[in-house]
């Protein structure tokens, strides 16, 4: 297992460096510059300010810069932030988009797991029935819509939790669920799916015929099985989580990276663009192979070579 | 200073206000929306500032988020009254001015930075010529053109000596001589003659952005010591010790103008002319740390009323009463805490819940609740001194055609977009200077006139709206641009018969097109940088890297030229107001109205006016205490400070 996880790390680097060129040039593509602004800069100020970013030289020789500065952990700094550097933005926004992303998947876990628990072990019961349709309502819903329902609820109405903002628990309540309750719902079918494959096999009637228990039935041989469809979904989706919402660290108003992609390129803050992009990809790449272990751990038959 | 209208995110949680608004939040009051009790600690107060901003440096700022902030932690020479803007002493306790109106002389008060060091008039005269230093790289350089010479040095012209004339030599000669001198060397854009600090030109060469270091560098060593006409020529590259301000001694500064410049004393408001602590940048540059990141809260050093004492990017800043500001007696707010929440609705509902006591003055209030909160008493709205108008590229068939761009302006039915879209109250207009801005009465020309417009329109030589040949009208992608565009397409066609095609496109993309001057027509709001006419004026002069009509006439420019040397107010404003019926008749834009702010605020906050410029320093404000027990039954007399004098 050792070796597969070497090699697959070792893979990464190619990949990264894939995506990495193509969102420098894709980003350079675009119409306008960082310093396009509605107020005429003199030419000589202007040149001076693309000089001070390396913006003068040609692209080809700025693409090998960064390549040179990326390698040594240099990510360069924002344009439209000039005293930060993108290696400090992301590291102030990011612990806060994991913690926001930590309370949804929990939430998101916590519910859809159990929420499909129930739909298979009761199926086409009215718990089935019941617990599917609010799964339903949960994706179709889109967060845009729950978010500000739950401020309108429980911030506006009842005053239990801030309408938005950051800093203790009760900022990160709504939030978080209206994160999580989407990915909730697809992982309340998905496990009820997941679990109904499994539910009739023969290692499930062996372990009935052993007469162990059905709790023990469900959690250590079910589950193990039925989750496989759930992993799946979750490398990407744990990604998504933590990496952040656009829409609701806008709605929420918090200080996460969510909405940083979006803006720096509308900003053309082409290394801010760049820092997030390869902290997305790095993301996603690692939960993937984080998935491909967990595999290994769920199902006997996959073996790592 | 332009902007464009945010519209940014925000969406759905419209729905939220829409509903929650039924109901009275706890410790609200009838006829308030939202808690009316001072919820943060005593004398702490919460502002939405809505966006991060770019810098907290005066001199290299160029947004209204950070301009915000800056003018609450840099005091500079003089400040604006918070209601009427008038200039008011500041760190300078008075000035004078010389009898031809060019030399403003000021004399500074004892003052000191946040860490105890004096603040002197060399701090001034380091920090204004820090912005013109091309170096510097300040996009807001431009404001500094009033002083002498600062022009030539941000755009690194050659200043050249040795070049003797004689008094009364016709300038074009002299001119013609030094241009023909540089020319066997390098392309020569213009030669500017100067008489100060010694007789000279100034050169400003041509080429590419990035072939003048070379052509300058080839000039120098050509011409430098030459000896022509009996002496030997000086060429270099303008330095910063041409630039018309120095410091006569630690509390005088002395300002020298390119004339007499007579909304120079409003400019010196602004906040580029605000003071930055030299010391500490030289500090920091020996430290070996980024000078880049002096306003850190961990370095900066400040002189105005409030410190910055923390800073989490993105969510907040926190500001402390600076107990070194000069006028540190009057201050009465402790601690200020200004929020970067971008969303207008989320603002809005942070506003309801009590966390914020103002809105803020960079985001807006959601335009679908603009008339639902209109009569809540805590609702303010006043005029602000910016017009949203169309540019109209003057070269680009068929609006090439004076007579047919009057007739488009003419068959806008202002007040009805005023009504139907904008919907807060700003005031329509046909003229792009608003009313009585610094005295000026504007000319008053109608803001709807469809049967002129036809008639303009035969005068044009289209004998029916269907004979314009089509054309494209451009805004940056922005729900409320839209809606006024498809108004406008529609006005068009139903007063005229034109036809009108209309594009979004992203800001970037549309701003480079706006440099470029491809399109035809396309939106712009334009705010004032200092109350007078002549911020709107010069924007068509044809210099103006900001005239985005490619229209331009030399008598225009002569009468403004002319207008900024009268010495009498009234004269001046007349000429401005020949200058604006060109403007009229040429029609290189279109306006629409002047704009209005609307703002939440809490009634317990007090000392906040609404003015043309949206300027509030919190130096004013205060808690009316009596709100903490309850609603009171009369409210407090919000009185401005009075007018200080020039003691």
């Amino acid at each position: 297992m050792g070796l597969f996880v070497l090699r697959r790390v070792a893979q990464l680097v190619p990949t990264l460096f894939v995506i990495v060129s193509i969102s420098f040039f894709i980003i350079r593509l675009s119409p306008g510059s960082p310093f396009t602004s509605e107020r005429a800069i003199p030419p000589e100020v202007l040149a001076d300010l693309e000089a001070k970013y390396g913006f003068d030289r040609p692209l080809m020789g700025q693409y090998f810069l960064y390549l040179g500065n990326l390698v040594q952990g240099d990510l360069g700094m924002s344009t439209k932030y000039p005293q930060m550097s993108v290696t400090e933005i992301i590291s102030l926004g990011f612990p806060v988009t994991i913690q926001l992303g930590a309370v949804a998947l929990v939430w998101a876990l916590l519910l859809g797991v159990n929420g499909g628990i129930i739909g298979a072990l009761r199926q086409n019961t009215k718990w089935d029935h019941g617990a599917m349709a609010v799964a339903m309502v949960g994706i179709s819903l889109p967060t845009f819509v729950l978010g500000p329902l739950l401020v309108l609820v429980f911030a506006l109405s009842l005053y239990i939790f801030p309408p938005g903002l950051w800093g203790t628990w009760r900022h990160i309540l709504l939030p978080g669920i209206t994160l999580g309750t989407a990915y909730a719902a697809y992982i309340a079918r998905l496990t009820r799916g997941g679990m109904l494959e499994v539910v009739r096999s023969d290692f499930v009637r062996t372990a009935r015929a052993k007469g162990l228990g059905e709790l023990v039935i469900t959690w250590r041989h079910m589950l193990k099985g039925g989750l496989l469809p759930v992993v799946t979904f979750l490398g990407p989706s744990t990604a998504n989580m933590l990496v952040g919402s656009v829409v609701i660290e806008k709605i929420f108003a918090t200080p996460g990276i969510g909405p940083y992609l979006v803006d720096a390129a509308f900003n053309r803050d082409y290394f801010l663009v760049m820092g997030i992009v390869l902290l997305y990809s790095l993301f996603l790449l690692t939960m993937n192979l984080v998935v491909d272990l967990v595999y290994g751990f769920l199902d006997p038959r996959i073996r790592f070579e | 200073m332009s902007f464009r209208r945010h519209h940014r995110a925000t969406v759905v949680c419209g729905l939220v206000v829409s509903i929650a608004v039924a109901g009275c939040a706890p410790n609200g009051a009838p006829g308030y929306f939202g808690t009316v009790v001072p919820p943060h600690p005593p004398n702490e107060i919460w502002i939405n500032n809505s966006n991060e901003p770019e810098y907290l440096d005066p001199g290299k700022l160029s947004d209204s988020a950070g301009s915000s902030l800056v003018w609450n932690m840099f005091a500079g020479l003089v400040q604006a009254h918070p209601q009427d803007l008038a200039p008011m002493p500041d760190v300078a306790r008075s000035w004078d001015v010389s009898p031809d109106g060019t030399v403003f002389t000021f004399k500074l008060r004892d003052s000191q930075w946040s860490d105890g060091r004096a603040l002197t008039a060399s701090d001034f005269e380091w920090s204004w010529k820090r912005v013109v230093d091309p170096a510097t790289a300040s996009k807001y350089g431009s404001m500094m053109y009033v002083l002498r010479n600062a022009a030539p040095v941000n755009q690194r012209a050659l200043w050249v000596r040795g070049v003797a004339w004689e008094t009364g030599e016709e300038e074009e000669e002299v001119t013609a001589s030094i241009a023909a001198l540089f020319e066997e060397i390098a392309p020569v854009e213009r030669v500017a003659t100067a008489e100060w600090p010694e007789r000279g030109a100034f050169v400003y060469l041509g080429g590419e952005t990035e072939e003048r270091a070379a052509y300058r560098d080839r000039a120098i060593e050509a011409l430098d010591g030459r000896s022509y006409a009996g002496g030997a020529l000086s060429v270099e590259v303008a330095g910063l010790d041409l630039i018309g301000v120095r410091a006569l001694d630690d509390h005088t500064l002395e300002a020298r103008l390119e004339g007499p410049i007579p909304y120079f004393i409003n400019l010196v408001t602004f906040y580029t002319f605000l003071p930055v602590p030299r010391h500490l940048m030289e500090q920091l540059e020996a430290e070996g740390v980024d000078t880049e990141r002096w306003t850190k809260p961990e370095h900066i050093v400040s002189n105005g009323a409030y410190n910055l004492v923390e800073h989490h990017f993105r969510y907040y800043y926190l500001f402390e009463k600076n107990p070194r500001y000069w006028d540190a007696a009057s201050v009465r707010i402790e601690k200020v805490k200004t929020l970067l929440v971008e969303s207008y609705n989320t603002s809005l509902n942070l506003y309801r819940a009590g966390e914020f006591d103002w809105s803020g003055r960079n985001g807006s209030l959601p335009s679908e609740f603009m008339a639902f909160l209109e009569p809540f008493r805590d609702f303010q709205r006043y005029p602000y001194g910016s017009v949203y108008f169309y540019w109209i590229n003057t070269e680009a068939p068929p609006l090439d055609n004076a007579k047919l761009r009057r007739a488009l302006s003419m068959a806008i039915d202002r007040q009805s977009i005023v009504d139907n879209v904008a919907q807060a109250d700003q005031t329509p207009t046909a003229d792009l200077v608003p009313d009585g801005l610094g005295g000026y009465e504007g000319l008053g020309t109608s803001i709807f006139d469809p049967e002129g417009a036809r008639e303009v329109l035969r005068e044009a030589g289209y004998a029916s709206g269907a004979d314009v040949p089509s054309f494209t009208l451009t805004y940056n992608t922005s729900e409320g641009h839209r809606q006024i565009a498809e108004a406008v397409q529609q006005m068009w066609k139903d007063h005229l018969g034109v036809e009108v095609q209309i594009e979004n496109q992203e800001w970037k993309v549309y701003l480079k097109n706006l440099q470029l001057m491809d399109f035809e027509i396309s939106r712009m709001g334009w705010i004032l940088d200092y109350a007078d006419p002549y911020t709107f004026l010069e924007l068509l002069s044809e210099h103006n890297g900001n005239n985005h009509s490619n229209w331009s006439s030399p008598e225009y420019d002569e009468l403004l030229l002319e207008a900024n040397t009268l010495p009498d107010p009234a004269e001046r404003l007349a000429l401005f107001r020949k200058g604006e019926a060109m403007v009229r008749d040429a029609a290189p834009l279109i306006p629409f109205y002047v704009y209005t702010k609307s703002t939440m605020i809490k009634p317990y906050l007090m000392g906040f006016w609404g003015n043309y410029q949206d300027r509030h320093p919190w130096k004013y404000f205060w808690i009316d205490e009596r709100w903490y027990d309850g609603v009171p039954e009369q409210t407090l007399p919000n009185d401005p400070p009075a007018h200080t004098p020039f003691s």
